[in-house]
């Protein structure tokens, strides 16, 4: 029985676990294996003549419809000097425009609307979930900021503005311990320069910088119709709602198609190593290797082999790291997947007087035992693949999560429905696909960030940055 | 048609109007759908194991919760966090299954199981990929009846605990969120904070005794929800845990009675260098069966709770000295809890503090919520209501809330002409009965060479804590 192989296996790499029950061995787990079907988003997707896209996805389980515009632009858009502009514009869009003065929120939130935004490095998306009878207005104000938001964009809504983002830079990543640690890890995993080696959030610096006039060019250029998506899902007519998309989207000019910022495929090619002494209570290490981006080949098999390696009490990680050489308080590992390319990150905590080295050599054994000897097998595969599966279908419970779905593979693939290609990948990914990915980017040059607590800054030559 | 009427018409007026950059005007909205709350079937097992089920056929996903009377306002002041280590350590074996094997297994059959514990009840839940959800059952089955409490699980479990608790002393948030609940309820259930020593201080006999008197059929509540219906499902929970059975009767537990706050303290936690203050301020209010429980909830949403709301208006769109402030009222065992809390801009945070305290004057005072503000939010509210009935899961928590607190079964019923009732002046009545300026207990969390003096310029007594929320000797 592969359980039983797998728990050998495991014997012979950490020794043998102390039993915690000394009873009979429990009854054969009893597995239903799927059918292999495939979810599916039934969507109907048409361009406006001015370029914009729309995906049109009915669901009448509820009687409330999701709007959610993604905007082709990110923060790996931005030049040098202009870190954080785009989620600062990102919250100008919530400032008015002219046919709907005043706060976004307002005539949005009257109606019962959820309504937000949020900015990646790789695109920034708005949305309102909104009662069904609202798709007019929730159409209405999306369109009359896509097509009249720089008619009322003022001095003062900037200003305002900048101060709340640079309150939000604060709130999320400087008051917090560890705050800013990925902002760290990112730049040293990317060259300076490269789209993903500054954060969204940008620098206090790059954003008391910004003017009007430049809040109008980005708009200018980005902010075009052509370079957005629209997804309507939800509880509406269809025939409804392409009129009203027309009335309201349909005026707005086309403009000139952006040009994204691209990399080269990028890969680290030397190990590096930064320790920081900082105001934190415990031990932390962040080890990142260059993987490929969302949808390329050894992604989703990236994504099976984090699960084999952190997901649960049973997983690699853990079992040595925590539960057998209790060098690591928690452990996690993740493919952190984006469009130009990802990291493979892998995050721990040490645990008691232990050090990140220690917790670093341990990850280190382990991952050369998974390379090596000790393959991930058939069962943890089978395992990591049926929660791949029932996340899937975990995020088509409500309306939102399936508008955002649709549009994230319209924009990471080109197509609405990839879901059940991206299910594939999953499915399709056996032991031996698995292997291969972890060998050729896990056993590759990757970056490591220790942040230890001030104290442990001692004896130590040339470490503190 | 009219509607197909209008927009034609808009159409032709949008063409012109782009070209003359007059006004698009707001649109009208389309004839409302009906609505029907999705409904809970009440089913009892043989073992008396009172069942809820939600069917929704949307996914083929499953989901199930066993809820129980009694979280962490029963644990000893000197044990705090003895609940939520016995409610974490059941799925570290149970039965003849270890935790590597629950977990193995969980995880091989496409499903999910945790566990969690609450103030007022605590929850074991599972679900997942609807084929698998006998096998699954079995599995959550052990864990709710025959939790094993192994020791070498609870030494890595504990390890945990004790160094969670001294590094949160390093996060301003969560000092900040410890300090109020402590100072707030002054020394009964809910102030009970965990640290280094109540971990400690916990055995493993203290979580057997919790799990034994507080997870039994007869304390229970069993929901379950999904792409299920209850032909099929009843007979599957029967068969895991109709047989559960335990003797002598459940604990009645009492709801606290913390004392109202006399005066008006200040409370304040240094964190030098912190780059913003974490303000926090709140007291006591009622319950939800009170009768201006829907008034103050419109009250307050205009007061505080909405983004729209003056408080964040002010403090965020007006002035920027913050990503967000927001005020809210919580409902667990006994009183109520309003609150309000927000951070913001170390060199704002005197600023900040006075803009608050204004705020509160000034609805309380020469600036009551009006008649647009009321019409504004229980419009808000109303439109909002069967968005929030839209997954299995928010359905499941509102019964068990109901069944948790004992609220009337009506409740989700009562919801929309609660709100509706609420008229300028029981809104502006409640918040002036619940709001008491005298009653407010105020934290702030900063760095004291850089805000302590717009402390005392604020007026009120201050009291130095430590991080764990305890005076200062010398203040």
């Amino acid at each position: 029985m592969s359980r039983t192989l797998c728990l050998m296996a495991l014997t012979a790499l950490i020794g043998c676990p102390k039993p915690t029950v000394p009873t009979e061995p429990a009854a054969p787990l009893e597995v239903v294996e799927p059918e292999m079907t495939l979810p599916e988003i039934p969507f109907e997707q048409y361009t406006l003549d001015n370029g914009l896209t729309v995906i049109l996805a009915p669901d009448h389980s509820t009687p409330i419809v999701y709007t959610n515009v993604w905007y082709h632009v990110g923060s790996r858009d931005e030049e040098p000097g202009l870190t954080g502009f785009a989620h600062l514009f990102e919250h100008l869009m919530f400032q008015g425009s002219a046919n709907a003065p005043g706060e976004y929120f307002t005539p949005l939130q009257e109606v019962g609307a959820t309504i937000n935004g949020t900015t990646s490095f790789d695109r920034t998306n708005y949305y309102e979930e909104v009662p069904a009878q609202h798709l007019p207005l929730a159409l209405f104000m999306e369109s009359d900021r896509m097509g009249h938001l720089l008619e009322v964009l003022d001095q003062d809504k900037l200003d305002n503005q900048r101060e709340v983002v640079r309150n939000e830079r604060r709130q999320r990543y400087e008051n917090p311990p560890y705050g800013e640690a990925y902002k760290k890890l990112y730049e040293m995993a990317f060259p300076e320069g490269h789209p993903y080696a500054h954060m969204p959030i940008g620098s206090h610096a790059d954003l008391e910088a910004a003017n009007l006039d430049t809040v109008k060019d980005f708009f200018r250029k980005w902010y075009v119709p052509n370079n957005a998506s629209l997804v309507i899902a939800g509880d509406f007519d269809t025939e409804t709602a392409k009129a009203l998309v027309d009335q309201y989207f349909g005026p707005i000019p086309r403009g000139e198609a952006p040009v994204r910022r691209t990399a080269e495929p990028f890969t680290i090619a030397e190990n590096m190593e930064v320790r920081q002494y900082d105001d934190v209570p415990e031990r932390k290490v962040w080890l990142a290797y260059s993987t490929p981006g969302f949808y390329q080949d050894g992604d989703a098999e990236l994504d099976l082999l984090s699960s084999v390696l952190s997901g649960g009490k049973d997983s690699r990680l853990y079992t040595a790291l925590v539960k057998e050489q209790q060098v690591a308080k928690d452990i996690a590992a993740y493919q952190s997947s984006l469009g130009l390319g990802s990291l493979f990150v892998i995050q721990g905590t040490a645990a008691g007087d232990h050090t990140t080295d220690e917790l670093v050599a341990a990850v280190d054994a382990v991952l050369a035992d998974v390379m090596g000897e000790n393959p991930p097998t058939v069962d943890e595969l089978d395992g990591a693949r049926a929660n791949f599966e029932a996340g899937f279908y975990s995020g088509l419970q409500t309306i939102s999560g399936k508008g955002d779905t649709i549009n994230r593979y319209f924009m990471y693939s080109g197509d609405p429905g990839y879901m059940g290609a991206d299910l594939t990948r999953y499915f399709e990914a056996d032991a031996a696909d698995v292997l291969a990915s972890g060998q050729q980017f896990l056993m590759a040059p990757r970056v490591a960030l220790h942040i230890m607590p001030t104290a442990d800054n001692v004896d130590e030559e040339g470490g503190a940055q | 048609m009219m509607r197909a009427a209008s927009i034609l018409a808009l159409v032709a007026l949008t063409s012109t109007a782009m070209a003359q950059d007059s006004t698009i005007p707001f649109p009208e909205p389309l004839p409302t759908p009906d609505f029907e709350l999705p409904e809970a079937t009440s089913h009892t097992l043989s073992n008396g194991l009172e069942v809820r089920i939600v069917e929704n056929h949307e996914v083929p996903l499953w989901g199930a919760r066993l809820v129980i009377r009694g979280g962490t306002g029963l644990d000893p002041m000197d044990k705090a966090g003895l609940a939520s280590v016995a409610v974490d350590m059941m799925d570290d074996g149970a039965g003849d299954l270890s935790s590597s094997d629950i977990s193995r297994r969980v995880k091989r059959l496409g499903s999910s199981l945790s566990t969690s514990a609450g103030l007022d009840s605590s929850t074991v839940s599972a679900g997942g990929i609807l084929r698998n959800m006998d096998e699954t059952l079995g599995i959550m089955a052990k864990v709710v009846t025959q939790p094993t409490f192994p020791e070498d699980e609870w030494s890595i479990l504990q390890s945990r605990r004790v160094a969670n608790a001294n590094a949160k002393l390093e996060d301003p948030d969560t000092v900040g969120r410890e300090a109020f609940y402590k100072q707030l309820y002054a020394g009964t259930y809910q102030g009970s904070v965990t640290t280094a020593e109540t971990y400690g201080a916990i055995s493993l006999d203290d979580m057997k005794a919790f799990h034994a008197a507080q997870f039994r059929p007869d304390n229970a509540l069993l929901l379950v929800g999904g792409d299920i219906d209850p032909a099929t499902a009843l007979p599957i929970l029967e068969k895991h845990f109709g047989s559960w059975t335990v003797d002598g009767e459940a604990t009645v537990i009492a709801a606290p009675e913390p004392a109202m706050v006399e005066e008006s303290v200040m409370y304040f936690i240094d964190k030098p260098g912190a780059a913003q203050s974490v303000i926090r301020l709140g007291g006591f209010i009622g319950t939800r069966m009170d009768d201006d429980y829907y008034d103050l909830h419109i009250g307050n949403a205009a007061f505080g709770g909405a983004f729209t709301a003056r408080v964040n208006m002010n403090l965020r769109e007006d002035k920027g000295y913050t990503y967000g402030a927001r005020c809210r009222a919580w409902y667990p065992e006994g009183p109520g809890v309003w609150f309000c809390s927000t951070s913001v801009r170390t060199d704002a945070t005197g600023a900040s503090l006075d803009e608050i305290k204004m705020e509160i004057t000034d609805v309380l005072g020469d600036r009551p919520i009006d008649t647009d503000e009321v019409a504004y939010n229980v419009s808000s509210e109303v439109n909002g209501f069967p968005g929030q009935y839209e997954t299995v899961s928010t359905v499941l928590s509102e019964h068990a809330d109901i069944w948790i607190h004992g609220l009337p079964s009506d409740w989700q019923g009562r919801y929309l002409p609660g709100v509706q009732a609420v008229t300028v002046d029981s809104a502006n009545a409640a918040l002036a009965a619940r709001l008491v300026p005298e009653h407010i207990v105020w934290t702030v969390v900063g760095d004291r060479e850089a805000v302590y003096s717009d402390l005392e310029a604020f007026g009120l007594p201050i009291i130095e804590l430590d991080r764990q929320g305890n005076p200062i000797q010398g203040n």
